[in-house]
């Protein structure tokens, strides 16, 4: 009896313990994806490159001896395969170091491989263990993707640590690029009624002076091409039916994220007055979508409240009263509207690409007319909806001080 | 007890055996001979010259000794008691034919004098400690707590040491239930010889391997008193400065006398500390390995690169690191502790600079991990009455950790947790002082004048501090 149960007491504790030790992992022997790229070839074949980082090159105070001088802080490996996990297989065979995907802070899609379908590549990440649904996912515009580890970057020294950056600290200062998690996306894609986009990366040439001593020597100039590259991080690539269909630039990507209530930061220039302009830093903007079917016709009318603050005067305008104040805010409602229409048509007629969620709002707000008009809203409602902008701002402050600082001979 | 004194002097020297400290005087007076007893060492010799011989001695010796001694003295023919007296210490005296034995408290030897206790050290309140005088203890309390409750009950353990063991306590405030229960298990001591505290203590307790004992420790009499005066009692040995309280519950090793003498705030920022050391110290290696090992995707990544570029080429998994490092420091605790003052320096620098300097120079070991076993370490300090705790759980931790992960870490507390709330001290659960009524006192300290109560989950009578 005593030895029934001290085998008994000996498997369970096999089993508990030994899937522990299983699954431990040292974490020198990690390869940490920071970001990954996912590129379709000419010949059908998937391509997924892993940018993978090099602690030794990132170094720190407690680093072993002086090596880590000249090394890169992240190393590439990639793969090419008939299917996206052959391809991620593929990588394994040069790479030495246990793959550990929970710290991918973006995945890059080239333009082929998004306008080629990425429902598989979803699927993927939903089935897999390894991989995760917080990475950013951009559509990186370029012939050629992988020159997106060959930029420049700002003080980040891994491009997936670069886009997390821009994450934290561009919402604050513009409107113009839109940040999409792979679980947004999913949900985006998922829900009917609602078109996903993506993050748009472009790579463009810099005249930037380049981080690092590279400037210093120049004569050898060893490895690096002389032009430098950027990333631009501005725009949206809207998708429809998990392919990509076309880009919106940087003001469809402001007019997209006011429409969506997500703009925390962005700036107009309101051509008020007899002067120049008024700078209006809009800083607070809320939405409301009312989506209906009338007449056969799918009517949908937006409503924006904004507040903001004077950032730039140079209109002559007097601003310290509220007829002035109105004046520049009817001319800035103007503005507004008319972006956000043209954005809203332009995304009707060139991409029929419903990403507001026109169709979403309309199946909460009336579900039965939606259940009767559900299969046909993409094609016959959404492009042809009659679609009414109407902005309503206020302007809170007008900064730190009240009358301009006006150039000698112009308005007193 | 014979007649005479040479019958008298035989008997004597049959009892202690020719011993070379005994002194056995026998002396002529005026009428009739008189014997002298006592041990060397223990009795003040200029006493009883001055108070016994003299007299006796005398031209005026009118042969009546009752009247002549100039000293208190007690009278018996029992001679167990002569024996014991004269083993304590006590002077004997045979005078002609009588058949008895004159007890004179003539006692007086060398004694450590009362210093600041060295493993109790306060920044305010007394500076003296119990010394291994068990007189010179009791009145330390004594002048602390100057009530006539205050009660010092005796007894006698040990076969062959015959040790004095005093219960002290208050009457009126005192736990009725624990002290029966302690005098219960006083009693029932079975053994040969006792001369440490240590020993009453595992000769009394029921939980005998468990890392938390429920008998407090102590060598401050203000802080016995303050205890004493909470309704619990202490139990004194003659020859060491410990001195054992119960009941105690897991709470008080978080509390020292200090937080009754600083200003409230700063006592409260304190314990919070002593709070945060007790997590640092147990779980912190064992949680440092489940995430690093486990669960890397909970650090952040610049956290994460950080750790790796420094471990990068050290030889051993993680887990080891930390082991040996806790085996490190252990060694050096325990060395520098058996060793005297001025060599023990010597040795935690030479195992600092090891640790600190050379190992991770040579890449044995990681800069992270002896950061972190660093960091258990310092913490470890702050809660000196949890040594035991703390090695045994820390090992725990370390283990789960390393061979279950996060998962590990989660089971290693359900089990501390349990065990701690299993454990009791005198029939007083060791948690029972997380009530509502003890909540002032218990994690913060409330001003002085909200503290109006004692600890009900000790005091049962007169709970109501007096004012």
């Amino acid at each position: 009896m005593i030895k029934k149960l001290i085998l008994i007491a000996a498997c369970i504790s096999a089993a508990v313990f030994m899937t522990g030790c299983w699954s431990s992992r040292e974490p020198k022997e990690l390869a940490i994806v920071d970001s990954s790229l996912y590129d379709k070839l000419p010949d059908g074949s998937y391509k997924v490159t892993a940018e993978i980082m090099n602690p030794a090159g990132i170094g720190g105070a407690g680093m072993l001896g002086s090596g880590s001088g000249n090394k890169s802080p992240f190393v590439t490996f990639s793969g090419t395969g008939p299917s996206i996990r052959e391809a991620i297989k593929c990588i394994s065979l040069s790479r030495e170091m246990k793959d550990f995907g929970q710290h991918n802070k973006a995945r890059f899609l080239s333009e082929r491989f998004a306008r080629d379908g990425i429902a598989p590549f979803l699927d993927l990440i939903a089935r897999e263990r390894f991989t995760d649904e917080k990475p950013h996912l951009i559509v990186v515009r370029s012939e050629n993707p992988e020159k997106i580890y060959d930029c420049m970057l700002g003080i980040s020294s891994m491009p997936g640590d670069y886009i997390e950056n821009l994450y934290k600290h561009q919402p604050a200062d513009s409107a113009h690029g839109v940040f999409v998690t792979t679980l947004e996306f999913m949900k985006a894609y998922l829900t009917e009624g609602r078109e996903p986009v993506a993050g748009l990366a472009t790579i463009v040439e810099s005249a930037d002076r380049p981080s690092g001593n590279v400037g210093l020597t120049t004569g050898s100039g060893a490895g690096r091409s002389p032009v430098n590259y950027r990333i631009r991080y501005e725009g949206l690539a809207a998708f429809k039916d998990g392919r990509l269909v076309g880009f919106l630039d940087c003001e469809g990507a402001e007019a997209y994220n006011i429409i969506m209530g997500k703009a925390k930061a962005a700036f107009f220039t309101v051509p008020v007055g007899d002067g120049r302009s008024t700078v209006i830093d809009i800083t607070e903007s809320r939405c409301e979508i009312k989506s209906d079917i009338a007449g056969g016709k799918a009517v949908v009318k937006i409503n924006v409240k904004a507040s903001g603050n004077v950032s730039e005067e140079g209109s002559g305008i007097d601003i310290t009263t509220s007829e002035g104040l109105k004046s520049i805010r009817r001319a800035l409602e103007k503005q507004i509207e008319e972006q956000l229409s043209k954005t809203v048509n332009k995304v009707q007629n060139e991409l029929a690409s419903d990403i507001f969620g026109f169709g979403e709002f309309l199946h909460i707000q009336h579900p039965d007319k939606w259940r009767g008009i559900k299969d046909r809203w993409n094609d016959d409602y959404f492009p042809f909806a009659e679609v009414s902008v109407s902005v309503k701002t206020n302007i809170m402050t007008t900064g730190k001080i009240d009358k301009p600082i006006s150039l000698p001979g112009e308005h007193k | 007890m014979p007649r005479g004194i040479p019958e008298c002097e035989k008997l004597v020297r049959d009892l202690f055996g020719n011993s070379s400290d005994i002194v056995i005087n026998r002396f002529e007076t005026e009428r009739e001979d008189a014997l002298l007893v006592y041990i060397d060492g223990l009795a003040d010799k200029g006493m009883i010259q001055s108070g016994i011989i003299s007299p006796l001695k005398s031209k005026n010796f009118g042969g009546n000794p009752v009247n002549s001694f100039k000293a208190v003295f007690t009278v018996t023919d029992d001679m167990h008691v002569f024996t014991e007296k004269v083993l304590e210490g006590y002077t004997a005296l045979f005078y002609g034919n009588s058949a008895r034995a004159f007890l004179f408290e003539m006692r007086g030897w060398e004694h450590r004098t009362i210093e600041e206790p060295a493993g109790e050290a306060t920044i305010r309140g007394a500076k003296e400690g119990f010394v291994e005088d068990l007189r010179t203890n009791t009145a330390m309390i004594r002048r602390r707590i100057r009530t006539p409750e205050l009660r010092l009950e005796e007894f006698s353990i040990g076969r062959q040491t015959r040790t004095i063991v005093v219960l002290v306590y208050i009457e009126g405030i005192v736990n009725k239930e624990v002290l029966e229960e302690l005098r219960a298990r006083i009693k029932d001591i079975s053994t040969d010889a006792v001369f440490e505290t240590g020993q009453i203590e595992q000769l009394i307790e029921k939980n005998t391997f468990s890392p938390v004992s429920g008998i407090g420790l102590t060598q401050r009499p203000d802080t016995l008193a303050q205890k004493i005066l909470n309704g619990r009692i202490a139990v004194l040995v003659d020859g060491t400065p410990h001195v054992l309280t119960v009941p105690e519950m897991f709470m008080d090793n978080f509390a020292t006398s200090d937080d009754y003498y600083n200003r409230t705030l700063y006592v409260n920022i304190v314990r919070i500390l002593r709070g945060i050391s007790l997590f640092f110290t147990t779980i912190i290696p064992g949680l440092a390995i489940a995430i690093l090992t486990y669960n890397q995707e909970m650090l952040p990544s610049t956290f994460l690169t950080t750790i790796i570029s420094s471990s990068v080429r050290t030889p051993m998994p993680f887990s080891f690191e930390i082991l040996l490092l806790i085996v490190i420091f252990e060694l050096i605790k325990e060395g520098t502790a058996r060793l005297p003052k001025m060599i023990g320096s010597t040795v935690s620098i030479i195992g600092s600079l090891i640790i600190g300097e050379a190992a991770i120079n040579a890449g044995i070991v990681s800069a992270p991990s002896v950061i972190i076993v660093v960091m258990a370490a310092l913490a470890s300090f702050t809660l000196p009455s949890l040594t035991e705790f703390v090695l045994i759980y820390r090992t725990l931790f370390w283990f789960l950790g390393s061979v279950m992960g996060t998962i590990g870490i989660s089971a290693g507390l359900v089990i501390m947790i349990t065990q701690i709330a299993s454990q009791e001290s005198f029939g007083r659960p060791i948690l029972s002082s997380f009530s509502k009524n003890e909540m002032k006192d218990l994690i913060l300290r409330f001003p002085l004048k909200a503290l109006k109560f004692r600890p009900t989950s000790i005091a049962r009578e007169n709970v109501r501090k007096k004012r």
